[in-house]
């Protein structure tokens, strides 16, 4: 806050005095902390009817915050007192009572754009302006087109994506996450039962519970288990939670989330559940110590009017972490809670967890993601490749590999001195299993073809061969014994400095190795004099060539490779076919828009 | 290039520059600034404040003023010259160089005011924020997020 701050400040009051229905009752106030002031204001409803909830004339207070941003990051809260709104409408933070630091009310208005995060990454354009002055009177202006909406009911219209209302209060909330793992197909599964409570168990990873089972009301038959991957189904579980099915979203107040245990407890009865009445059986069978949490399955659509079409899971803390209180003292004291006033520990987040969900920023075409790949070579081409497929989705992957990770390969490995002298299959598998909450992954150290069962499994269930071992050898042993007749072969190998990606594929009832040595041996050729002619890398002591290949092309390659595959699983392209795709090198030079066409 | 252009002076002092369409400076920071923020904050309320603020002819520099405003004045040597103070009588900005007359001096005025309302128009690296063509609501700034 300096004096060109406070010549904003003052130059905001005045454009703000002269906008039509919008009356300054005050000057700029410090606020607790440092770097922060508030305006108060009255502003007149315009352009539409008051409501029940929204009144002609309302208070509210500009809140900006010059820590967080050095032009002031702007609020617009409600006021406290009779003045101030005191529902919680969408698009705005729940507003049930006084903000923790600040003498407003806690609702702030959502007054960015929905445009605002795409914005902040350069993938949109910002609205809201820089510079101090403007961006308080925008903020304003928005606060006015927000109450118009509020006041006619059209804050949400039809076709908007579904939005929960705030679940973070604080201070008595937690920071922390809910995992959980639903879709439409879990949903029809939970809509054929007729059991609405049971006990969840959880693990934890880091500030995150994971719901690994939901039982039922004795604990004995498993209503739900989500088909988590190796590293979540590894961790250890607890039996600390009770689930709770509702059939609608628990709110009061327009949009507001019940605070306290009283106004759950109403909420609840109001949808028919007797809070109480379901919890005193079920808890006896909680483990004894521990955090005590409640999940409520909150059913969503995807968009606003349409039917729910999945759950939701919010948590909150019924009984917090205890080792000295006998359990059924604990019991009593949680049950006595639900008609009290104390405040609900929300967990304020909860997330889907399902690949549905979780990989939707960018994953493979589903075709690719359900096959079950077997990945012969995990060195550097084969393990980036293997990291990309399973980043994006697939989630069944043996890769086969006999070799160990030795420090030449650092250069251009994912795996690090961390796992030198360690099997490559194995190391790269215990990596991919931590990088999607769905994977499962193994290595297996053998070359190939191997003998035994692990091995000839991964055969038999495989739809999708990846050879990137460079090997003919191994070529030749395709289509190895045991695999299905459809499913598909793919040889992946480099050129020298990694210039060339060469792809060849054909489905496994009619691979015929002469077949690509045929398509191949020109390739073959060329590379070879240009070897000839090239100086390449030599390893200490051992006299013949390295294959130099920098990692960016391979990763770039690999990239190439992932949608080259995609194309062969979505089944469009005829097999066989060979295809060499050329690195590129750009050259670096002013492009203008005019002259870039995005496919 | 045209608008605000923010240097380091000798003193690593943050200091800026209004360039005109033709590539001429029409404006100063008049002063430099240890933060390079406090510099394009100063500017900021320069594009806020000139387009409209009043003009005011003085025999000398005096803090009589009480709001933004321009004030032209003719220097010890017969040279015009304007500088633009906000309320408090801080100088956000000068004239970089000197004119001839009164009417020069006023003409270049004029001309950093038409420049300062240009520059407020345009996109995301000032006040005025974007306005999609498909604008909602007056402030254009579509739905809420």
């Amino acid at each position: 806050m300096n004096e060109f701050d406070w010549l904003a400040l003052g130059q905001s009051s005045v454009l703000l005095s002269k906008l039509e229905g919008v009356e300054l009752l005050g000057d700029w106030e410090p606020a607790a902390p440092d770097k922060v002031w508030m305006l108060p204001l009255r502003l007149m409803l315009l352009g539409a009817e008051p409501s029940e909830k929204i009144p002609v004339i309302s208070h509210w207070a500009v809140v900006i915050n010059f820590k967080d941003d050095a032009w002031g990051k702007v609020q617009v809260h409600p006021s406290l007192g009779p003045e101030g709104l005191s529902s919680t409408f969408a698009h705005q933070q729940y507003n049930g009572g006084p903000h923790p630091q600040w003498p407003v009310r806690n609702g702030h208005i959502c007054s960015l754009t929905e445009m605002h995060g795409l914005a902040t990454s350069r993938n949109a354009v910002e609205s809201e302006p820089v510079f101090t002055t403007e961006r308080i009177v925008w903020h304003v202006e928005r606060t006015q087109e927000w109450l118009q909406a509020a006041a006619a009911d059209k804050l949400v219209k039809a076709g908007d994506p579904f939005e929960l209302p705030d679940f973070g209060i604080f201070p008595a909330g937690k920071s922390e996450t809910l995992a959980y793992y639903e879709d439409a197909i879990s949903f029809g599964h939970w809509r054929n039962s007729s059991e609405y409570a049971g006990i969840a168990s959880i693990s934890e990873i880091n500030n995150t519970k994971v719901i690994r089972q939901f039982k039922d009301r004795r604990s004995q038959e498993i209503m739900y288990e989500p088909s988590w991957g190796t590293y979540i189904k590894q961790l250890p579980a607890r039996q600390s939670a009770i689930w709770l099915r509702l059939d609608e979203i628990p709110v009061l107040n327009v949009w507001q989330v019940p605070t306290t245990f009283a106004q759950l407890t109403d909420v609840l009865a109001q949808q028919g559940k007797k809070l109480e009445e379901l919890l005193r059986p079920l808890l006896p069978r909680l483990q004894a110590t521990g955090e005590w949490l409640l999940f409520l399955g909150i059913p969503i659509p995807k968009r606003v009017p349409e039917n729910p079409y999945r759950y939701h899971w919010q948590a909150l803390v019924l009984s917090p972490m205890s080792k000295n209180i006998p359990l059924q003292s604990r019991i009593n004291m949680t049950l006595g809670r639900l008609h009290s006033s104390s405040d609900i520990p929300w967990i304020s987040r909860g997330e889907n967890w399902h690949p549905e969900n979780l990989q939707s920023r960018g994953r493979v075409d589903s075709s690719l993601q359900e096959a079950k790949v077997l990945l012969i070579g995990a060195g550097a081409l084969g393990a980036n490749l293997a990291e990309l497929l399973v980043r994006m989705g697939v989630c069944h992957l043996t890769i086969v590999d006999c070799d160990q990770l030795e420090a030449g390969n650092l250069v251009r490995h994912p795996l690090d001195l961390a796992q030198l002298n360690m099997y490559k299959a194995q190391a790269i598998a215990e990596r991919l299993n931590r990088s999607n909450p769905s994977a499962q992954i193994h290595g297996l150290t053998f070359s190939v073809p191997a003998k035994g069962d692990l091995f000839a499994e991964a055969v038999k269930s495989a739809t999708l061969i990846l050879d990137v071992t460079a090997s003919d050898g191994v070529l030749r042993e395709l289509p190895l014994q045991g695999l299905s007749p459809q499913a598909v072969i793919i040889t992946l190998s480099l050129g020298l400095h990694a210039q060339r990606l060469f792809f060849y594929a054909d489905q496994a009832v009619n691979f015929d190795f002469r077949a690509f040595e045929e398509w191949f041996w020109p390739f073959r050729e060329e590379e070879h004099q240009a070897a000839q002619q090239q100086e390449m890398p030599r390893g200490i002591g051992c006299w013949h060539p390295l294959t130099p290949a920098r990692l960016n092309r391979i990763v770039g390659l690999a990239g190439v490779g992932i949608e080259l595959i995609e194309q062969v699983c979505v089944g469009e392209t005829s097999l066989p076919i060979g295809y060499c795709h050329l690195w590129q090198v750009p050259e670096l030079k002013l492009i203008l828009k005019e002259e870039v066409e995005v496919a | 290039m045209k608008g605000f252009n923010f240097y380091q002076d000798g003193k690593q002092q943050w200091r800026w520059h209004l360039k005109d369409s033709n590539g001429e400076i029409v404006a100063d920071s008049g002063e430099g600034y240890e933060d390079r923020k406090d510099c394009e904050k100063g500017a900021a309320l320069f594009t806020t404040l000139g387009p409209n603020a009043p003009e005011r002819k003085i025999k000398e520099p005096d803090t009589s003023g009480n709001g933004p405003e321009w004030e032209y004045y003719e220097d010890q040597r017969g040279d015009w010259r304007w500088r633009f103070q906000a309320k408090n009588n801080k100088i956000l900005a000068d004239s970089a160089e000197g004119y001839a007359n009164e009417a020069n001096v006023r003409r270049a005025i004029q001309n950093v005011k038409n420049l300062l309302q240009e520059i407020g128009k345009q996109g995301a690296n000032n006040g005025g924020g974007y306005i999609p063509p498909v604008a909602g609501g007056s402030t254009g700034g579509g739905r809420f997020a």
